[in-house]
């Protein structure tokens, strides 16, 4: 599989904070790769970067469809954290608008939007202005801008943040659908267990490095340990001191016990005391979403 | 500059798909009409009414008073009665009168005209009639012949008039409302496109359109499309203009506008829509919400009215040391200069070429520093822009 776009050692800085420190990733076609960190990491200037809205200080961002060092806008589609539509304006004028600055063609562009329209059940509200769309529907209507130009590369930051699951799901197919086609997708996103279900490899950028890259299957193999929910009172138990137990939380009658990564399930299970409580046992693998908290909240890093 | 243009035309059509824009071309000029006759015509509605003066007159001056304002809003009538029943008889009745003319106004010089009501009717023709006729009578009483009394008392009348600017006078007048037009125009598109930039940033539309074009392509398209409807509407106000003025008081505006100095007015008020929407729309850029415009921000929006604080000293001397300043200022050059290019006849070819290089060399400089603002500000959420950062920008 080629790579569609290439970061290398790029970085930026606003005055004296460096926002994006000497990141490099590289995006396939086809493929869904997820952008993660917490709220101020680096990542809506790495986007902006690679978007050609900032320049960056140093560094390089490679378009496999372009020539060297320019930025194909009209192959990029963007959907930004900051949503926006003309408020005054029917959405079929503003999305072909946003069409022809992509140099598509309008006629094709009409004809796409209304087949979108009609496929996430926005059908007949062409003329309708945002104000009279719900928020979810403006949000459909955003995501339709984004992609009615056939775009090689998608960009999507936060495209799931205040959809109900119905609309997720309609989102969800279609960027499946579009990345079955070909297109390289950039997913920028919050909701960690979508972004485990979606993305083919994540990137982790904490404070404007990067913390982890690589394939979502091998990431979960690397951070290998086991979780252990247990669900009963166990106040009066200590698990902290069984050897197979490196950290434990508590929340009411939940108790969480993440093992040691040399630790098996049957080494906690042989340790566990006779007296502990136990309704319910849950075991699994350690979450992305508990991996992105572990490291955003100063966890280690691993920089391959 | 294809996507100039493609940001250009999306800021017609949508304007020109926006009813209360179509509405403010037609009606702008039908309340300036409104604003400047009403006034004139409602003063003209009470000083039309006629007044009805009781005159007591023991020095025989009534019927040459009386022969003197038969064309006037004042009905004299002779009262041979006294003041006391006057003052009842007149007493709360707006529209009426007295004066009591008796030898002492040759002493005292004065004459109390007094009304029975509220308010001060517009007398002054009657006024200077009676003045006039008094000063005769008092000569008649001095012993001057009638001749003499006419001659002495029919004043002169002076005029000040240029020697360089003699001839038709719509020559000037025509192509200076013409420039007035363009100030105006330039004044309300310069406000269009910072009004766009606030919007595109309101509505969140900015990083979207920056994705697919430059931030000099948006500031540019902007200005260009604003520009179009600017002349658009200054197209529509003449069209009518020149209707009425031709149809009403037929004048031939055509032949006033195509005279030669019209190109040299045309370049002034280009370059300061220029000057005047580069530096409005990228402090657009810099506002969140019109609402909460720091002064700072406030003030910078003002820069456009600059002009009017030398539209007096200029008319008054289009040549003189504030015309001459006005016009290497270059925030006020294109106003000043408009101004100068039709009030003065004498302004020599270094007079036009060194504040219109200056005008450029400005107006170059200007987009530049708006672009840096621009690009910076348009991507700014949540707040408005200090003076600091916005000159920290202008640096980068």
């Amino acid at each position: 599989m080629r790579h569609l776009l290439r970061l290398e050692k790029v970085t930026k800085s606003f005055g004296k904070q460096c926002v994006v420190d000497n990141v490099s990733f590289a995006i396939n076609e086809g493929e869904i790769f997820g952008m993660l960190g917490p709220n101020g990491a680096g990542k809506s200037t790495t986007i902006r970067c690679l978007m050609g809205i900032l320049m960056p200080d140093a560094g390089s961002i490679h378009f496999e469809f372009a020539k060297p060092g320019a930025i194909p806008r009209a192959q990029i589609g963007y959907l930004p954290e900051e949503r926006g539509l003309y408020k005054n304006v029917p959405v079929i004028d503003t999305i072909l608008y946003l069409a022809r600055l992509k140099d598509y063609p309008v006629a094709k562009a009409k004809a796409r939007t209304l087949e979108y329209l009609e496929k996430f059940d926005l059908k007949g509200l062409e003329r309708a202005t945002v104000e009279e769309l719900s928020k979810g529907m403006a949000q459909k209507v955003q995501f339709i801008a984004s992609i009615v130009h056939e775009p090689k590369l998608l960009i999507l930051d936060e495209p799931f943040s205040g959809l109900d699951p119905v609309s997720q799901n309609i989102i969800k197919e279609e960027v499946r659908t579009l990345a079955s086609k070909g297109t390289a997708i950039l997913l920028s996103a919050h909701q960690m267990n979508l972004v485990e279900e979606l993305c083919d490899r994540i990137f982790l950028i904490h404070k404007g490095k990067q913390v982890l890259y690589g394939g979502v299957t091998e990431i979960k193999e690397q951070f290998a340990d086991y979780k252990c929910d247990i669900i009963g009172t166990n106040d009066h138990v200590d698990f902290s001191v069984l050897q197979s137990v490196g950290r434990v939380e508590r929340a009411k009658s939940r108790t969480t016990l993440f093992l040691r990564t040399s630790s098996s399930i049957q080494d906690l299970l042989l340790e566990l005391p006779p007296i502990t409580v136990i309704d319910e046992m849950h075991v699994d693998r350690i979450s992305l979403h508990d991996i992105f908290v572990h490291i955003a909240t100063g966890g280690e890093t691993d920089e391959r | 500059m294809r996507d100039s243009l493609k940001v250009a035309g999306w800021e017609i059509r949508k304007m020109l798909r926006n009813k209360s824009f179509l509405i403010s071309i037609l009606l702008t000029p039908v309340i300036m009409v409104v604003f400047g006759a009403l006034p004139t015509l409602l003063a003209k509605f009470e000083t039309d009414r006629s007044i009805r003066l009781y005159v007591i007159d023991e020095i025989g001056v009534f019927d040459t008073l009386l022969s003197s304002t038969a064309n006037q809003n004042v009905v004299l009538e002779k009262y041979d009665g006294d003041v006391a029943s006057l003052e009842s008889q007149v007493l709360g009745k707006s529209n009426e009168g007295f004066l009591v003319l008796t030898p002492d106004i040759y002493e005292t010089r004065t004459v109390v005209i007094n009304m029975g009501g509220d308010g001060v009717p517009n007398i002054d023709d009657f006024n200077r009639n009676l003045e006039l006729t008094l000063l005769r009578s008092l000569l008649e009483r001095h012993g001057f012949d009638s001749e003499a009394i006419v001659a002495a008392t029919t004043g002169f009348v002076t005029h000040t008039v240029s020697m360089t600017q003699k001839g038709d006078i719509l020559v000037m007048i025509i192509p200076a409302i013409f420039g007035g037009l363009i100030i105006m125009a330039v004044f309300i598109t310069g406000m269009m496109t910072m009004q766009s930039a606030i919007v595109e940033k309101k509505d969140r539309m900015a990083e979207i359109l920056l994705s697919s074009i430059s931030p000099y392509s948006m500031m540019q398209g902007k200005i260009l499309g604003c520009f179009v409807l600017g002349m658009f509407q200054v197209l529509s106000w003449l069209f009518f203009g020149i209707i009425a003025a031709y149809s009403i008081l037929k004048i031939p505006v055509m032949r006033y506008l195509f005279v030669p100095q019209m190109p040299i007015v045309l370049f002034f008020a280009l370059a300061g829509y220029l000057l005047y929407s580069s530096i409005l729309v990228s402090f657009g850029a810099t506002i969140e919400d019109m609402t909460t415009a720091t002064n700072f921000q406030s003030m910078v929006t003002m820069i456009p009215m600059l002009p009017i604080f030398f539209i007096a000293p200029v008319i008054v001397n289009p040549n003189g040391v504030i015309a001459k300043v006005g016009s290497y200022f270059p925030l006020t050059t294109p106003g000043v200069m408009l101004l100068r290019l039709t009030l003065s006849t004498t302004m020599t070819v270094i007079d036009i070429l060194l504040p219109a290089l200056l005008l450029i060399f400005t107006v170059w400089l200007m987009m530049r520093l708006a672009g840096k603002i621009f690009k910076t500000g348009i991507l700014m959420y949540g707040k408005n822009a200090t003076p600091k950062e916005i000159w920290r920008w202008m640096k980068m």
